[in-house]
């Protein structure tokens, strides 16, 4: 698929409390979004999301973060920040890929 | 490709670590049709209805254990194509909140955290063209995802929706 930028594959993610009273400090932590404070009464969250090219797993990116965020210069895309996709370099479309190949022999 | 909609108008999502089997009726699940179908997650969309405030730590995640035996799926809940020219599918994707067993959320693999107060609130997100939630078979952990609550919160009513794509 053609890519302008590594921009150009970040998804959006919203979480809205214009109208409710919002979630407690530390809530999203607890389910591993971070970096989302602010999410109590009144309040509008919008972030961009990244998908890991290793893990194929959606993270979102904490707005405060002003470290670049993790690259693999193989995949030229976003990794997460799991341990096991910073060390090897295998990209999901491969996992995919294989485990499609092997679904055939063995159907 | 055709694009799809797997929607619930009233959903209570109920809470489970990960791992553990989800009730039915308190979770949603997509799992592909056959051994090689593929699917891409586009747009997940959870809109708050309840009636009093009730923070609720919805997931998106993979299911490490399938659901068993996945009850079909009745009002109001609906997983219909978007195109009204959809053509049938030969191996139908089976949509689903409710089974003889509930799936289990992996513990490892990729999750999407989408906590909101469901109280008023919403969260929706959207992937960019090549960013999707991928998934691929009918088997786990690669052919099965599920939206469900985490421990902690008081999940409330809410609709929702998965918005998805097959070839």
């Amino acid at each position: 698929m053609a890519r302008h930028s590594l921009r150009s594959r970040e998804g959006y993610l919203l979480i809205d409390h214009s109208a409710s009273p919002g979630l407690e400090p530390g809530f999203m932590e607890r389910i591993g979004l971070y970096g989302a404070a602010g999410l109590g009464e009144g309040r509008r969250f919008e972030t961009a999301t990244l998908t890991c090219c290793h893990c194929g797993g959606v993270v979102p990116i904490n707005p405060m973060r002003s470290r670049p965020l993790p690259y693999c210069a193989k995949c030229d895309d976003y990794v997460c920040n799991m341990p096991r996709c910073h060390k090897y370099c295998t990209p999901f479309q491969k996992v995919l890929d294989q485990a499609e190949k092997k679904g055939i022999h063995h159907a | 490709m055709p694009k799809w909609s797997f929607a619930h108008e009233g959903i209570t999502l109920t809470a489970h670590a990960d791992t553990t089997a989800m009730t039915s009726g308190g979770f949603m699940a997509l799992k592909g049709g056959s051994a090689t179908q593929r699917i891409d997650v586009y747009e997940v969309y959870l809109g708050g209805l309840a009636a009093a405030s009730a923070p609720t730590p919805a997931l998106l995640g993979r299911s490490s254990t399938l659901g068993g035996t996945p009850t079909a799926i009745t009002a109001p809940g609906s997983n219909e194509a978007l195109d009204p020219a959809t053509a049938a599918l030969a191996a139908p994707q089976v949509a689903y909140f409710a089974a003889s067993t509930g799936p289990q959320r992996s513990t490892t693999l990729a999750k999407l955290a989408l906590g909101f107060n469901a109280f008023g609130g919403l969260v929706r997100w959207v992937a960019a063209p090549g960013g999707e939630f991928k998934m691929l078979g009918n088997t786990a952990s690669l052919g099965e995802i599920n939206i469900g609550a985490f421990t902690g919160g008081t999940p409330g009513l809410m609709n929702a929706h998965i918005h998805y794509e097959t070839y």
